[in-house]
């Protein structure tokens, strides 16, 4: 029993050292680590760790967890056929775990142009009239002045002087990672679009936030402090202006709709 | 000290006479009701005590989980090395005790006992008997005569309850018409029903059966007292052959005989193979705990079937009437009466019982959750002995602390280690927060606990290889299958230990916490089996 007691007082202080990140390197001694955690949602992504493959999601693996890193800065780039590749810088540091979730967005993505069923009564590709009006009156000047509606109370997408932001806004709490640009070293503004164009509209949609410019139409835009925030196109002409009806995503060109698939 | 009614008598509500002149007055206290005063109030706080540790370790975890998650998340870290550790020693003296058992099987324990003067030892066996059917009976009236030992130095008492009814009295009767010529004595008791102070149940049958078959039997037929050992039975205790031959050597040969209790292992081997296997797992993890406090006497305390010699038995006035557990109690009845010089010598000879088995899954489970309820209320001992221990001066102040530190620290684990390792210990992870889930002990935590769980697993299989050993011969109309779910059962431990450990155990503390005290509940015995052997 008494060797058992040994046992546990030799072991005890090696676990709680090991938990926290400690790693014995021969040489070194006593190295303080931390690690990378890449979530995935979607399957056969290939997600890489500065050029060398970590794995491939797949239905029963959609987390990467990294351990034993030196602090530094990390480069993790995730593949997926038919998607924009996904970039990310990772800071890591001592004792701390640094997150990110590849926001993976198609390279194919479909503008189709929505026709009133009132109008064409006899086509199958026509949106049906009350539909139609639901989206159409969205647009309409009272609408438009509506306040973007953030998917978590805490986190708001707001446009500013021409510039798009997401801001955290719960002042008790952490803000998430993607707030973050070290593990320890957390804001609570990120920037999603600033001063290249003048943006006019924003809203939270598919995990991003769209928004629209006065001159290049309507993107999607990543949401994350750390470099570099994916910005995809979505409608690329001046003047268009979007909605959000019912999870379905509106572009208006002038007087005609379209909605916006494939995200 | 309890004041005083007008004879000077303190009477109390269990019936007990507590003199104020007697040493011992406090030697049958049931809970605090019995007693007035300041000593009432410090009884109730002893009460308390089991229920206050377990939910305030368990709060301390929760409480830690949102304010201080890294520190919640080292404790279910030291508890995971703990726990491994712990299951090594464990195993190891399950596994030496094993060992033990096997060779005290094969001992011819008459051949030990030719040279010592044992013709005028008599045994008193007391089955203490409620509503079960004349088969259960029967089968260990029998299991005495398959016994090797002269049986005319058995005298065996019919312990019936008379709030059974009359069928079950004539059930005892015919049991001693058909089986009372074999044995050296054979009486019915008959426990009167509603008598004051006590609680039904088995420590109210045998004392009254015992103090029956001092006045008809030892008195009747002048037998020194300190001649007759007392074998406490359920009444579905079965022994094996040579039970007898055995306890009457340990008792001869012990050191101390008058102040010394000796404690079989309960195997619950006779409807084994009837049993469902959620009932097998629990009945032999009940035998295998016992097996391994035999192998640390220091820490035993006399359970279920037990044997005690008669003259500290009488002169301690039996087993309370007023307890739950009073298979234990009596134990630290003798301790506190003989000032700490009493105790237990392990037998590491096997009794064989009836695991738990009823109509349906269901109702065995609850027979389960109410039976180790049951056992786990034994917490009631605490406040006993540390009120015992307070009153009582004459007791080495080591032994008090040994002792108390053994019973809380028992009761303590048994409840909330199941609880820590798979419940409350894993809070911090869904419940710490961002700062607390960003750093890598967050999410190292799982990993090290799950390794050192999953490293104590091989104390299962020391448990399933026993097991196997123990078990008796697969009946033939038990397939090769049977046997295999035998050794694969045991993966039910970490669920069993949660639902019919800790959880009835809480609720038993809780109970003893809140004054909502427990009764006696009988486990309900069916069987279809005899009784087998040890392979």
């Amino acid at each position: 029993m008494y060797g058992l007691f040994v046992v546990f007082l030799l072991c005890l202080p090696a676990v709680m050292f090991y938990a926290n990140g400690y790693r014995f390197e021969i040489g070194v001694g006593f190295v303080r680590t931390g690690s990378i955690i890449i979530s995935v949602s979607e399957g056969n992504a290939v997600v890489f760790l500065n050029g060398e493959e970590i794995g491939t999601s797949g239905f029963l693996r959609r987390n990467f967890y990294v351990d034993n890193l030196a602090p530094d800065t990390y480069q993790i780039l995730v593949l997926r056929e038919g998607d924009h590749p996904w970039h990310r810088s990772l800071v890591v540091e001592e004792e701390l775990v640094t997150d990110a979730q590849a926001f993976l967005v198609p390279k194919e993505i479909l503008s189709v142009r929505l026709i009133d069923s009132a109008r064409v009564p006899l086509s199958t590709t026509t949106t049906p009239h009350a539909t139609y009006e639901k989206y159409r009156t969205a647009f309409l000047p009272s609408k438009a002045t509506s306040t973007p509606i953030a998917p978590t109370s805490n986190e708001v997408a707001v446009v500013e002087d021409g510039d798009v932001f997401v801001l955290w806004v719960d002042g008790d709490t952490l803000p998430p990672s993607r707030f973050c640009r070290a593990p320890s070293t957390c804001g609570t503004l990120i920037p999603v679009e600033v001063g290249g164009q003048l943006a006019i509209n924003a809203e939270f949609f598919d995990g991003g936030v769209v928004y629209t410019t006065k001159e290049g139409g309507v993107f999607l835009g990543e949401v994350d402090v750390r470099p570099e925030p994916l910005t995809v196109p979505l409608y690329s002409m001046r003047g268009a202006d979007f909605r959000i009806v019912d999870g379905h995503l509106i572009v208006k060109d002038g007087t005609v709709l379209y909605e916006i698939m494939g995200l | 000290m309890p004041s005083l009614d007008k004879t000077g008598t303190m009477r109390v509500k269990n019936g007990y006479h507590m003199d104020p002149k007697n040493t011992y007055w406090y030697l049958h206290i049931g809970r605090a009701s019995d007693l007035v005063g300041r000593d009432r109030v410090i009884y109730r706080l002893f009460e308390m005590l089991p229920g206050v540790l377990s939910l305030a370790t368990l709060l301390l975890f929760i409480i830690l989980s949102f304010a201080r998650p890294v520190w919640a998340a080292y404790l279910t870290i030291i508890f995971s090395i703990y726990w491994l550790l712990k299951t090594v020693y464990l195993s190891a003296h399950l596994r030496h005790n094993f060992k033990r058992v096997r060779h005290n099987m094969r001992i011819d324990w008459n051949e030990r006992l030719v040279n010592l003067s044992h013709e005028d030892i008599l045994h008193l066996v007391i089955f203490p008997f409620y509503t079960e059917g004349y088969e259960v009976v029967a089968e260990s009236v029998r299991g005495l005569m398959r016994s090797t030992y002269n049986l005319k130095r058995i005298a065996v008492v019919i312990a019936a309850e008379e709030r059974a009814g009359k069928e079950q009295r004539a059930v005892a009767d015919r049991i001693m018409a058909d089986f009372s010529s074999h044995f050296g004595a054979f009486i019915v008791t008959e426990h009167p029903a509603s008598l004051t102070g006590e609680i039904p149940g088995k420590g109210s049958n045998i004392s009254y059966a015992a103090e029956e078959a001092r006045r008809r039997i030892l008195d009747a037929q002048n037998i020194p007292y300190e001649k007759v050992l007392v074998s406490a039975f359920d009444i579905d205790t079965v022994v094996y052959p040579q039970y007898f031959s055995c306890l009457t050597w340990h008792f001869l040969t012990s050191e101390r005989p008058e102040r010394t209790s000796f404690q079989p292992i309960p195997l619950y081997n006779n409807n084994i193979w009837d049993a469902p296997m959620l009932s097998r797992v629990i009945a032999y993890s009940s035998s295998f705990w016992q097996m391994i406090q035999q192998e640390r006497p220091e820490r035993l305390a006399t359970f279920s079937s037990h044997a005690v010699p008669f003259k500290p038995l009488h002169e301690v006035g039996y087993w309370q009437k007023n307890v739950v557990s009073e298979d234990s109690r009596i134990f630290w009845n003798l301790f506190v009466r003989y000032d700490g010089d009493y105790d237990v010598v392990p037998m590491a000879y096997p009794v064989s019982m009836d695991a738990n088995v009823a109509p349906s899954l269901w109702g065995t489970a609850k027979n389960i959750y109410r039976q180790h309820r049951r056992w786990t209320y034994g917490a009631e001992n605490i406040p006993y002995i540390l009120f015992a221990f307070l009153k009582n001066p004459r007791i080495p102040l080591g032994k008090k602390l040994r002792a108390a530190f053994v019973q809380i620290e028992g009761f303590w684990s048994l409840t909330t280690n199941p609880l820590v390792l798979f419940a409350v210990g894993w809070l911090p992870l869904f419940v710490g927060g961002r700062a607390f889930n960003a750093t890598v002990l967050s999410y190292n935590l799982p990993l090290v606990a799950k390794g050192f769980l999953t490293a104590s697993l091989f104390g299962l299989i020391v448990s399933a290889a026993i097991c196997m050993r123990l078990i008796p011969e697969r009946p033939q109309e038990k397939g090769r299958f049977h046997s295999i779910l035998h050794f694969l059962q045991w993966i039910l431990v970490p669920m069993t230990m949660v639902i019919f450990s800790a959880i009835p155990g809480l609720d038993a503390q809780m109970r003893l916490m809140f004054g909502r005290y427990l009764g006696f509940w009988v486990t309900p015995k069916t069987r279809k089996l005899k009784a087998p052997d040890v392979t």
